[in-house]
C-alpha cells in the first residue's frame, strides 16, 4: 500500500530584525509552535530535517543534532538541508519522502535564518551565484535578476510599473499578517516604489526582497493514522527541477526556453507536480510563489502555468493575485512584504499554503481554497520545488 | 570603506584564480565537433548534443547586448564604485555570458550594441593579489 504524508501542524517565527533572539530562538518559537499546532508530544517526532543557507552568520554548522537538542526531541535521524533559498523546500520534500518511505512516522521540518548578525546580506549569500565568473566580478543576485527583469521587459513589452505591482500586492497581505516585516505597515503605492531609488536598475529598492531573521516549522505524519486530524492537509505532491545557475549557460539550456525571461525549472516541477497530484495550473485556489526580486515572482507563476508567458506581470496589476482575483498569490505577504529568511522561505510558503487550506487565514483567507501550489527557487532559477497541497 | 575589505568567510588561494586564468583573460571557451555549437565557460561534454569530446576555442571578443542593468549596490570590497553599466552579451560565436560594459554610460547603451572585450580588475582577493577578468566596452 502506497504511504502517503500529511502536514498536522506549522509554527512561525515572526519575521524581522530580531536583535534579541538567537537562531536557537527562532527556531524553539517556530519549532513549539508547530508542535502545540499538531497537538502532539515531542516524544512522538521520529525524523527531522533544519534548512539554513548562511549558518556562517552565526557561525555553527550541523543543525540538525542541535536543532533536535533545543526542541527536546527523541534521538533519531535529523539532518541538516542546504538548497539556496529553495532549501526549505527540498528539506520539505525529503521530509515527506521519509514519511512515504515508512522510515518514519513522524517528522518536523525547521527552516531558520539569523541574517540580521551579517554585515551584509548579499555578500552573505554570495556563495550561491556562479563563482568563478559572476560573483567575483562584483555580481550579486540583485544584479542577476536585474538583467532578468530588464529581458522580461525587453521581450514581452511590459512595463516597469506592471513588474513593481508584485511589491504593491505583497504589502497589501503583509500588512494583514503578524509574522510579516510588514505587518500594519500602510499601503504602497506605484509611485512610491518606482522612486525608492535602484538597487540595480531596472530593480528599484521597494521591489527587492528582505533578508531578515526568522524560521518555520511543519510537522509531518503518516496520512490516516489518527482520525482526530481534521485540519490536516494532505501532500497531494512535491518535486523539483534544475537548470543551469551561471546566467549565460540559460541561453541555449533548452531548445525554445532558451532565454532568462523564462523560469524553465519552476515549469519542469510544476507539469511532473501537476500530473502527480491529478490537477492542472486551473485547478490552483491559492499559490506562494518565489518573488525574491517582484519579477521573479512573475516569471514563476507563468512557470507554474497559472499565466500565459509574458502576462504575469499585467495580470498582478490588474489585480487578478488579489483576494477575489482568478489566483491569489503570495498571501502572507511574500518575500518582498513577509521578509525573506532565506533557509526558512521554502517552509514559510507551506506554513502559508496549510493557514489558507484550513481556512484559518484571517482576513487574508482566500475563499473556498481548496487546491495550493507552494513554488521556492534557489539560485538564478538554478533549481525550483513545487508542492501541491490539498485541503480535507 | 577600503577597497580591500571583503566579507567572505572563506579565503582563497592564489591557486583558485590561476585555474580559471585563461578563461578569463582570454575567453578560452569549447567547440563541439560533432553540432559545431560553442560554450563559454568550456563544458566537457555538449550542453547540446551531449558529445563527450569537446575541442578547446579561443572566442573573439567580440559580440552583441542583449539586455542591459546598472549596478547601484556594490559588494563589499568593490565600494566607492560609481554606477556601472552591465550587460548579457553573445559572443559572435553564439555563447552568451554576463559582464560589465565599461567606459560607457547606462543611458548611451541599447540592445544590439556592438562591444568588445578587455581585462580589467574584477576585485581584491584575500591574498593580496587583484583579480582580473574579461570585461567589455563598445566596439572601436
Amino acid at each position: 500500500m502506497t504511504i502517503k504524508a500529511e502536514i498536522i501542524g506549522v509554527g512561525m517565527a515572526r519575521h524581522g530584525y530580531r536583535a534579541d533572539r538567537g537562531w536557537r530562538d527562532l527556531v524553539f518559537e517556530a519549532g513549539s509552535g508547530a508542535l502545540a499546532d499538531a497537538g502532539i508530544e515531542r516524544s512522538t517526532i521520529d525524523g527531522g530535517l533544519v534548512s539554513v543557507t548562511c549558518p556562517e552568520a552565526f557561525e555553527q554548522q550541523n543543525l540538525g543534532p542541535l536543532v533536535a537538542e533545543e526542541l527536546d526531541l527523541p534521538s533519531g535521524p535529523f539532518a541538516q538541508v542546504v538548497g539556496a533559498c529553495a532549501g526549505g523546500t527540498m528539506a520539505f520534500m525529503q521530509g515527506v519522502n521519509m514519511i512515504r518511505s515508512g522510515q518514519s512516522e513522524c517528522v518536523i521540518v525547521v527552516g531558520v535564518e539569523k541574517m540580521s548578525d551579517v554585515y551584509s546580506v548579499s555578500d552573505a549569500l554570495l556563495s550561491y551565484p556562479d563563482q568563478d565568473y559572476e560573483a567575483p566580478a562584483g555580481f550579486d543576485y540583485v544584479d542577476t535578476m536585474a538583467l532578468m527583469h530588464a529581458r522580461y521587459m525587453q521581450k514581452y513589452g511590459v512595463a516597469p510599473e506592471h513588474v513593481a505591482a508584485f511589491a504593491m500586492q505583497d504589502r497589501w497581505y503583509a500588512s494583514r499578517n503578524s509574522n510579516a516585516i510588514d505587518y500594519r505597515r500602510g499601503a504602497l503605492g506605484i509611485d512610491e516604489i518606482m522612486q525608492s531609488g535602484w538597487a540595480s536598475r531596472p530593480i528599484t529598492r521597494a521591489e527587492c526582497a528582505r533578508g531578515c531573521d526568522g524560521a518555520a516549522a511543519v510537522i509531518l505524519a503518516r496520512a490516516g493514522g489518527d482520525a482526530s486530524r481534521r485540519r490536516a492537509v494532505q501532500v497531494a505532491s512535491i518535486t523539483a527541477a534544475t537548470g543551469p545557475n551561471a546566467m549565460g549557460a540559460k541561453f541555449g539550456a533548452w531548445p525554445g526556453e532558451d532565454d532568462i525571461a523564462e523560469a524553465v525549472p519552476t515549469r519542469i516541477a510544476a507539469e511532473r507536480a501537476y500530473r502527480e497530484a491529478g490537477i492542472t495550473a486551473r485547478d490552483v485556489d491559492v499559490a506562494q510563489v518565489h518573488d525574491c526580486f517582484s519579477v521573479m515572482g512573475s516569471l514563476h507563476l507563468e512557470g507554474l502555468g497559472i499565466f500565459p508567458r509574458g502576462e504575469a506581470a499585467r495580470a498582478v496589476a490588474s489585480g487578478e493575485t488579489a483576494l477575489g482575483g482568478t489566483c491569489p498569490t503570495n498571501t502572507d505577504g511574500g518575500r518582498i512584504g513577509l521578509g525573506h529568511p532565506t533557509g526558512a522561505t521554502g517552509i514559510s510558503i507551506i506554513c502559508e499554503t496549510v493557514t489558507q487550506l484550513r481556512g484559518e487565514a484571517g482576513e487574508r483567507q482566500v475563499a473556498d481554497a481548496r487546491v495550493g501550489v507552494a513554488q521556492s527557487m534557489g539560485g538564478n532559477n538554478a533549481v525550483s520545488a513545487v508542492a501541491v497541497l490539498k485541503g480535507n | 570603506m577600503s577597497q580591500n575589505v571583503t566579507a567572505r568567510p572563506v579565503v582563497a588561494g592564489p591557486a583558485r584564480a590561476w585555474r580559471t586564468r585563461r578563461n578569463r583573460y582570454g575567453l578560452v571557451g569549447s567547440h563541439c565537433p560533432t553540432c559545431q555549437s560553442c560554450s563559454f565557460p568550456p563544458r566537457r561534454r555538449c550542453p547540446r548534443c551531449v558529445d563527450a569530446v569537446q575541442e578547446e576555442t579561443v572566442f573573439s571578443g567580440r559580440g552583441t547586448v542583449i539586455c542591459l542593468a546598472e549596478d547601484h549596490s556594490p559588494l563589499v570590497g568593490h565600494g566607492d564604485r560609481a554606477p556601472r553599466p552591465f550587460a548579457m552579451i553573445r559572443l559572435e560565436e553564439g555563447p552568451v555570458l554576463m559582464a560589465e560594459v565599461v567606459d560607457a554610460e547606462y543611458d548611451g547603451l541599447a540592445p544590439e550594441q556592438p562591444v568588445e572585450m578587455v581585462i580589467r580588475k574584477w576585485r581584491p582577493e584575500q591574498s593580496g593579489l587583484a583579480l582580473y577578468g574579461f570585461k567589455f566596452r563598445v566596439a572601436s
